[in-house]
C-alpha cells in the first residue's frame, strides 16, 4: 500500500468515527458533553489496539484504552453477536473515575468480528456521596461491573432500571448512554459500508500500515529531539492536608521513552488518586505535545512511550482507592515530565499553568427537578518556549467556559464579576498567561451544593528556565478562605469567589523592555508587559 | 414618504417594463463581477474588471459602465442593483475600522479578551489567539444588572454613562457598541445608554447589542456588537458613494445590498447592519446555486465551490441553503475552527477548506503528502503559468493528467507550460514519494479530492445529513476539474454543472429575494413560557424584519413571513429548528411544536428519548418578499457556428490507470439532449469539466450539463439496504 492509498483510506476510515462522534455530540443531554466535548469515540482492532480516536479533550484519546482487552476476559469474543454492546465504568480500565463510562460494540462485516467501537463519555452524576469525602471507590458513586446492556440490538432493561435508581438526573444519565449506544450504531454501520466500498474483507492490513507509519515517525521524533539518556522531574502539588509529589524519571533509549514515577508520593484516602490509564494519558499527551502534534491518535503512535508507576502510589493507587478528583493531580503530570526535558528542548516548552477550577452545582429547583451541571473557570497557560501564555485558557486539559448567560439561566446563580488577574502571570523573557477572578452568589430559596475542585492552588506554578512563578489563586465563601475540593451548601445571598492561578514565565524577564515606549496599544492590550517586576 | 412612494410607482412601472434590467455586482479578490439580467430575451451579460482596491466604488463603477456599453443598455431601463462586497471583512481583517469603544456591565470588562477560554488545537502548545477589534484600554464598565428574564436587578446608573460620554469626547471615539449582560432578554438599558450617549456625544454612531443581534453568550454577542460598531462608519461611507455614483450614471433604482444569509436589503439597513454583509459573496454561489438546482428539478443539493486559493461547500435542503447562527472571521491558523473571532449572524452555513487550483502540494515531515493551505495565488501563481513560480500546484497536476490542457486555459487566454508543471510536481512530489511524475500529479489530485470530500461528508455530518442523498452541483474556477472525483468519494448518484461556472455569486445576487431575519435568543422551558409575552415579541419581531423588507421593495404586495423556534432536549446544546404557523401563539400550538421537534429528532438521530422536558432557545422571523422574474438564460448552447467535438487529448482515467484518448468536447457547442459517456472532457471558457469512465452525461433543456456516476456499491439504494439491516 503507498503512501497516498494509505492517506487517502484513512482518511475515509477516521470519517466513519467522526461521524460516530457526531451521532453521540448531538444526542447526548450534558453540557459537559456537548459545551466541554468530554467524550471520545473510539475505533480498534480486533485484538482491542486503538486505530482511530475521535475526541475533543486528551483524556478521552484512549491512550492506552485497556477496557476492550479486559472485557473481553469476561466476553470472549466468540461469544459477542452482532448488535452487542458492553459497559463498564471501572475506573482502573476507563479515564480514571466512575462519571466516566464506556460503551464497547463488537463490529461485524460479513459476518466477521472486524474490530470493536469503544464510545465514552463523562457522566455529570454517577450517583455516590457528595457531602463528604469518600475514602473508598464504593462511595464515589455506582460502579458498572462489565455488563451487556444491549443484547442483538435490545437494550438490557434490567441494567437501565438499576442505573436509574442510582443517579440523581436519571433522565440525563440514561439520555447519554444513549447516545454512546448510538455512537456505536453508526460506526458499525458506516464500517460496514467502509468496507463494502472498498472491497477490503477487514481493518487487517490498512490498520498495520498505519500503525507501522505512526510507530515509526514517533520513534523518529523521539530520537531526533532526546539524547539517549536518563533525565528527571518533578513537581509539587496539594492533595489533601499534605503536598503530594510527582517524582518522573525519563528514559531515552533508541526512539523509545520510559516515563517511570518512582518516588512519587503514597496513595491517599481522599479521591486524588490517578489509576495507571489516567497516569498515561497526560504522560503520552504531554509527549505528543512536545515532539509529534500533528500525529495521528493511535497505538502506533503511542507504543514507542512506557509508562509505569509503582503500585501503591497515588499515580498508580490500589483498588478500593477513592478516584473522583484525578484531574485535580493528574493535570499536573505534564509539568513534571517538562521540566525532566527542560534541558534537551529549547523550541518546545510549555512553564507550569494555572490549571483551572472544575465546579459543580447540584440541587433542587423550586418545581421539585434536580440539577447537576459543571462548568470550569480557567487558570493561565504557561509561557511557551517563545510566547508569553495565554490568559485563561487551561493546559493540559482543554475546554470552554460556560458563558454567564448560559449559567444564569441552568443554574440559580448570580455571577458579580468574570475578570483577568492582570498581575497573575509569572514574569520573565515571555511572561506567563494570567489566571481570572470569578465571583457569583446563589439567588436559589433552596440549598445549593457547589464543590469547586483544582489541585493546586497554594503552590505557586513554576516559572521555567528562570522565569518566575505565577501567583498562587484562593477559594473564599462569603470572603473568608475555605478549602479547595470540599463542597459547601449555600443558601440564598453566599457568595463565592474562585480565583485561579496565572502561571510561570519563561527564561529571566528583560528588564530594559518595559522602559520602551514604542511598543504599540496592540501589545499593550496583548499584556506582553504585564508581569515584570519594576 | 410621497417621494418614496413616487419612486416606488415609478419602479413598479419600470418592472412591467418587458425591457428592463437587474444588475448584480460581485466584489471579489481579484475580480469584481458584473451580471446583467433581463431585456425582452431575458439574457445574462457578464462583464469581469480587476477589483480597485484604491476605491471599491471606482471599480464597481467602471465595471457598471462596461457592461451598459458593451450590451447597449440604457442605464434608465435598470431597475435593480444588487450587490455583495468584501469590504465588511477585509476591513476586519486588515483592522481598517474606526476607532470604537465597548461599553459593558460592570464586572465584565475582559469578556473580548477572554474569549471561550478554549484551545482550539489541543496538542499544538504554540497556538496563537486573535486579537479582539476593540482594545482593552477602549473597553468600559457601567452600573447595571439585568437577570436572564430581563429583570432589573441593578438599575442604570446614567452618572457612569454621563462619565464614560465625556470620556469618549475626549477619546475621540468614532464609533461605540453596547453590550449588556441578558440584554437579548430586555434591550431597556441598552436603549437608555444609547439615549444619552445620542445627546452628549452627537455625531457618534452607536451598535446596540439588542439591535444588532439579540441573542444568549455574552461573549460572542459582544463580539458581533464591536465588530459592527467598528466597520460602521466605513461602510456607511461607501455605500452612501456607491449609491451617488449610480444614481449619476442614470440608474434610478435604489441600490439593494446582499446579506450573508442570501437576503436582499436596503442600503439603510445594509448600513446599520454592516456585520450581516461579510459572507455576501459566497452567500450569491449558494443562492444561485439552489436556485438553478430547483430549475433543474433537484431540490437536494451540495453545492462545491472551489477557485484558486480555497473552496467552499454549502449543502441545499429543499432547495434551500442550510443556515447557520455564527460565522468567524480572521482565522489565526486559516482553516482552523475555533481561530478566528466569532460573528453571531444569520449567515449561510459553508464550510472553507484550504484547497484551491493554486494550492501548493508538498510532503510533510511526517512522510504525507500535504496540498494547502499556502498557495501560490496569481502571482508567481502556479509553475504552469510560466511566471517564475517553482511550487507544484493542483493546476499543475491536472494540466498534467490531461485534465487541463495548455491551450485552452481561460479560453486561451492564458497559455500553460506543461513542462514548468512536471519539474515542478517531479522535484517537490514525484522525488520524495519515489514516483513517476504522472503518479505524483495523480496523487495530488486524489489528496486533493480526498481532503473536499472528508470536509464535506464532515460537514454534513455536523448537520445530520447524509451526502449520498444529495446532487453535487459544482462551480468555480476548479470546481469543475474536481468535483467528478469528489462526487465519486462523497457517493453522490449525480453532479451537476450549470454554465456560467465563474460568476455564480454576482448571478446569485439576482435570484436571491429580498428578505430580512430578526433573531431573538431566551433559554425558557417550551411550556412554562409567557405566551402574552411571547406573541408581543415575536409581533415586534415581525414588524421590525417588514420595516427593512418594505425599505428594500416599497412597492411589495406580497410579503412572506416564516416563524421559527429552536428547540432542544433540557440539558442539550444543539437544537432543531422547528418551523411554526403565523398568528397568536397558543398552548395546542405549543403541543404541534413539540410534536414536530419529537418527529424531526428521531426521524434524525434513530435516537430513543424517554420524555423529557423541551427548551425554546431561539425565535426567528424571516420576512420575504415574493417577486415575480423570469428566469435567467444562462447562456447559448447547440451554438451551430462552433464544432461540439474539438477534438482528442490523452487524459488520465483513474479506473484504468492509464492514460486513454478522450474526446475533448465544447460546452457552448453542444446542443440541448446531447448525450455521452465519459471518459470525457467538456471545455467552456471559465472551467473544465472532467467525467470519469462509465459516467453517462447529458445536456438538460436548462443548459446544464448533468452528469450520472456509474453505479456503486455504496449508492443510495445499497445504503438504504445497510440501515434496513442495523435497524432491524
Amino acid at each position: 500500500m503507498n503512501a497516498v492509498d494509505l492517506e487517502v483510506l484513512w482518511s475515509r476510515l477516521v470519517t466513519v468515527v467522526d461521524e460516530a462522534a457526531y451521532a453521540i455530540l448531538r444526542t447526548s443531554m450534558s453540557k459537559i458533553v456537548v459545551e466541554a466535548r468530554d467524550f471520545g469515540a473510539l475505533l480498534l482492532d480486533p485484538d482491542g489496539k486503538l486505530l482511530i480516536s475521535d475526541a475533543g479533550v486528551a483524556s478521552k484519546i484512549g491512550t492506552n484504552s485497556i477496557a476492550v482487552r479486559e472485557l473481553l476476559k469476561q466476553f470472549p469474543r466468540e461469544t459477542l453477536r452482532p448488535g452487542d454492546m458492553l459497559i463498564t465504568n471501572n475506573p482502573w480500565w476507563i479515564m480514571g473515575h466512575l462519571n466516566d463510562v464506556a460503551i464497547v460494540a463488537p463490529l461485524f462485516h460479513a459476518k466477521r468480528l472486524v474490530g470493536f467501537a469503544e464510545c465514552m463519555a463523562h457522566m455529570s452524576d454517577i450517583g455516590g456521596c457528595l457531602s463528604a469525602s469518600p475514602r473508598e471507590v464504593y462511595e464515589e458513586g455506582f460502579i458498572i461491573p462489565p455488563t451487556r446492556i444491549m443484547e442483538q440490538g435490545r437494550e438490557n432493561e434490567t441494567f437501565f432500571n438499576l442505573l436509574k435508581a442510582n443517579v440523581r438526573v436519571p433522565l440525563q444519565i440514561s439520555s447519554d448512554l444513549r447516545a454512546l449506544i448510538s455512537g456505536c450504531q453508526v460506526m458499525q454501520r458506516e464500517l460496514d459500508l467502509f468496507l463494502t466500498g472498498t472491497r477490503m474483507p477487514d481493518l487487517t492490513r490498512l490498520g498495520a500500515a498505519i500503525m507501522t507509519h505512526s510507530r515509526k515517525t514517533m520513534r523518529n521524533a523521539i530520537r531526533s529531539a532526546i539524547p539517549d539518556g536518563v533525565y528527571h522531574g518533578e513537581t509539587l502539588i496539594e492533595g489533601s492536608g499534605t503536598p503530594l509529589e510527582i517524582k518522573v524519571t525519563v528514559t531515552a533509549s533508541d526512539g523509545e521513552l520510559d516515563i517511570d514515577f518512582t518516588g512519587s508520593s503514597p496513595q491517599r484516602d481522599v479521591g486524588v488518586n490517578c489509576t495507571l490509564v489516567y497516569t498515561h494519558v497526560w504522560s503520552v499527551y504531554i509527549v505528543k505535545c512536545l515532539l509529534a502534534p500533528a500525529l495521528p491518535n493511535n497505538e502506533g503512535t503511542f507504543s514507542p512511550i512506557r509508562v509505569s508507576a509503582p503500585e501503591g502510589t497515588f499515580l498508580n493507587p490500589r483498588f478500593p482507592a477513592p478516584v473522583r478528583l484525578k484531574s485535580s493531580s493528574g493535570h499536573f503530570i505534564p509539568d513534571a515530565i517538562v521540566e525532566a526535558l527542560q534541558g534537551v528542548l529549547s523550541d518546545k516548552l510549555i512553564a507550569e499553568s494555572g490549571n483551572k477550577f472544575a465546579v459543580l452545582f447540584t440541587g433542587r429547583k423550586r418545581d421539585g427537578h434536580a440539577y447537576a451541571e459543571s462548568m470550569f473557570i480557567m487558570g493561565g497557560m504557561g509561557a511557551r518556549a517563545h510566547k508569553n501564555g495565554l490568559h485563561c485558557a487551561s493546559f493540559p486539559a482543554n475546554s470552554s467556559n460556560l458563558p454567564v448567560e448560559v449559567l444564569e439561566a441552568t443554574v440559580p446563580v448570580r455571577v458579580h464579576h468574570k475578570r483577568i488577574r492582570r498581575d497573575s502571570g509569572g514574569a520573565g523573557a515571555y511572561a506567563g498567561g494570567c489566571g481570572q477572578d470569578f465571583e457569583f452568589e446563589s439567588v436559589s430559596d433552596l440549598p445549593m451544593m457547589v464543590r469547586a475542585s483544582h489541585g493546586k492552588l497554594g503552590i505557586p506554578p513554576k516559572g521555567l528556565l528562570g522565569g518566575h512563578d505565577g501567583k498562587t489563586g484562593e477559594i473564599r465563601l462569603n470572603d473568608r478562605p475555605i478549602a479547595d475540593k470540599t463542597p459547601v451548601t449555600l443558601k440564598k445571598g453566599d457568595v463565592i469567589r474562585l480565583v485561579t492561578p496565572g502561571s510561570g514565565g519563561m527564561r529571566p524577564p528583560l528588564h530594559d523592555s518595559v522602559e520602551n515606549d514604542t511598543r504599540s496599544q496592540e501589545l499593550e492590550r496583548n499584556d506582553s508587559l504585564r508581569g515584570v517586576e519594576l | 414618504m410621497t417621494k418614496g412612494n413616487g419612486r416606488a410607482r415609478q419602479r413598479r412601472s419600470v418592472k412591467r417594463n418587458p425591457a428592463a434590467y437587474a444588475i448584480g455586482v460581485d466584489i471579489g479578490g481579484t475580480f469584481t463581477d458584473i451580471v446583467a439580467f433581463g431585456g425582452v430575451s431575458r439574457r445574462v451579460c457578464v462583464a469581469k474588471v480587476l477589483t480597485d482596491y484604491e476605491d471599491l466604488a471606482r471599480g464597481v463603477m467602471v465595471g457598471v459602465g462596461q457592461i451598459l456599453r458593451d450590451n447597449g443598455i440604457d442605464a434608465g431601463l435598470v431597475t435593480r442593483v444588487v450587490h455583495g462586497t468584501t469590504l465588511v471583512t477585509n476591513s476586519l481583517i486588515e483592522r481598517r475600522g474606526a476607532k470604537t469603544a465597548l461599553v459593558v456591565t460592570r464586572g465584565f470588562g475582559d469578556v473580548l479578551d477572554m474569549g471561550r477560554e478554549s484551545r482550539y488545537d489541543i496538542y499544538d502548545i504554540d497556538i496563537e489567539v486573535p486579537s479582539p477589534v476593540v482594545p482593552r484600554s477602549l473597553v468600559f464598565e457601567v452600573t447595571e444588572r439585568l437577570d436572564h428574564k430581563g429583570v432589573v436587578v441593578t438599575g442604570l446608573v446614567e452618572s457612569d454613562v454621563e462619565a464614560l460620554a465625556a470620556q469618549l469626547r475626549a477619546l475621540e471615539v468614532q464609533s461605540v457598541a453596547v453590550c449588556l449582560l441578558h440584554s437579548y432578554a430586555s434591550a431597556a438599558h441598552e436603549t437608555r445608554i444609547a439615549e444619552i450617549l445620542a445627546d452628549r456625544v452627537p455625531g457618534i454612531s452607536v451598535s446596540l447589542s439588542s439591535d444588532v443581534m439579540a441573542d444568549l453568550r455574552e461573549y460572542e454577542r459582544a463580539s458581533t456588537t464591536a465588530a459592527n460598531a467598528y466597520v460602521r462608519p466605513v461602510v456607511k461611507r461607501y455605500l452612501e458613494r456607491l449609491s451617488t455614483a449610480l444614481q449619476e450614471v442614470g440608474i434610478k433604482s435604489e441600490l439593494s445590498i446582499m446579506t450573508s444569509d442570501g437576503g436582499v436589503v436596503d442600503v439603510g439597513t445594509a448600513a446599520r447592519f454592516p456585520v450581516r454583509l461579510t459572507e455576501s459573496g459566497p452567500a450569491g454561489g449558494a443562492t444561485a446555486a439552489s436556485y438553478l438546482g430547483l430549475a433543474a428539478g433537484v431540490s437536494n443539493l451540495i453545492a462545491y465551490d472551489m477557485g484558486g486559493t480555497t473552496a467552499k461547500i454549502c449543502v441545499i435542503e429543499d432547495g434551500k441553503p442550510l443556515k447557520a447562527n455564527t460565522f468567524e472571521f480572521g482565522r489565526v491558523y486559516r482553516f482552523a475552527k475555533g481561530s478566528g473571532l466569532p460573528l453571531q449572524v444569520p449567515v449561510i452555513e459553508m464550510i472553507e477548506i484550504g484547497a484551491g487550483g493554486g494550492s501548493i502540494a508538498h510532503v510533510n515531515s511526517v512522510g504525507m503528502l500535504q496540498i494547502g493551505p499556502e498557495s501560490a495565488n496569481a502571482a508567481p501563481g502556479p509553475a504552469c503559468y510560466g511566471l517564475g513560480g517553482n511550487s507544484a500546484t493542483v493546476t499543475d497536476a491536472d494540466l498534467v493528467l490531461g485534465y487541463l490542457a495548455s491551450d485552452s486555459f481561460l479560453g486561451g487566454a492564458m497559455a500553460l507550460d506543461v513542462e514548468c508543471a512536471r519539474i515542478a510536481i517531479s522535484e517537490s512530489v514525484a522525488k520524495p514519494m519515489r514516483m513517476s511524475v504522472e503518479e505524483g500529479a495523480y496523487s495530488i489530485h486524489r489528496v486533493v479530492n480526498a481532503n473536499m470530500a472528508r470536509a464535506a461528508k464532515v460537514h454534513c455530518l455536523e448537520h445530520g445529513k447524509d451526502p449520498r442523498e444529495f446532487v453535487l452541483f459544482a462551480y468555480g474556477g476548479a470546481g469543475p476539474v474536481h468535483a467528478y472525483g469528489v462526487a465519486e468519494l462523497l457517493g453522490v448518484p449525480e453532479v451537476i454543472y450549470p454554465l456560467r461556472a465563474g460568476v455564480m455569486s454576482a448571478l446569485g445576487f439576482l435570484v436571491a429575494e429580498p428578505a430580512f431575519e430578526v433573531v431573538h435568543g431566551r433559554i425558557e422551558s417550551l411550556f412554562e413560557l409567557d405566551l402574552a409575552q411571547t406573541n408581543g415579541m415575536l409581533a415586534e419581531m415581525e414588524d421590525e424584519a417588514t420595516r427593512v423588507v418594505r425599505a428594500s421593495v416599497p412597492g411589495a404586495k406580497r410579503l412572506t413571513a416564516r416563524r421559527e423556534v429552536a428547540v432542544r432536549y433540557e440539558g442539550q446544546s444543539y437544537e432543531l429548528n422547528v418551523p411554526f404557523a403565523r398568528g397568536t401563539l397558543t398552548i395546542p400550538q405549543l403541543k404541534r411544536i413539540a410534536r414536530d421537534f419529537t418527529a424531526a429528532y428521531s426521524a434524525r438521530y434513530h435516537a430513543l428519548v424517554e420524555q423529557s422536558r423541551l427548551e425554546s432557545v431561539r425565535w426567528r422571523v424571516r420576512v420575504s418578499a415574493v417577486e415575480e422574474r423570469g428566469a435567467p438564460r444562462l447562456g447559448v448552447t447547440g451554438d451551430t457556428s462552433r464544432k461540439a467535438l474539438k477534438g482528442k487529448r490523452d487524459v488520465y482515467v483513474p479506473e484504468t490507470g492509464a492514460f486513454l484518448s478522450c474526446p475533448v468536447y465544447d460546452r457552448y457547442a453542444l446542443s440541448i439532449a446531447t448525450m455521452f459517456t465519459g471518459p470525457a472532457i467538456v471545455e467552456e471558457p471559465e472551467s473544465t469539466v472532467y467525467i470519469g469512465s462509465g459516467a453517462k452525461a447529458l445536456i438538460t433543456r436548462t443548459g446544464d450539463l448533468r452528469v450520472t456516476m456509474p453505479n456503486k456499491a455504496n449508492g443510495p439504494s445499497a445504503r438504504k439496504r445497510q440501515l434496513r439491516s442495523v435497524v432491524a
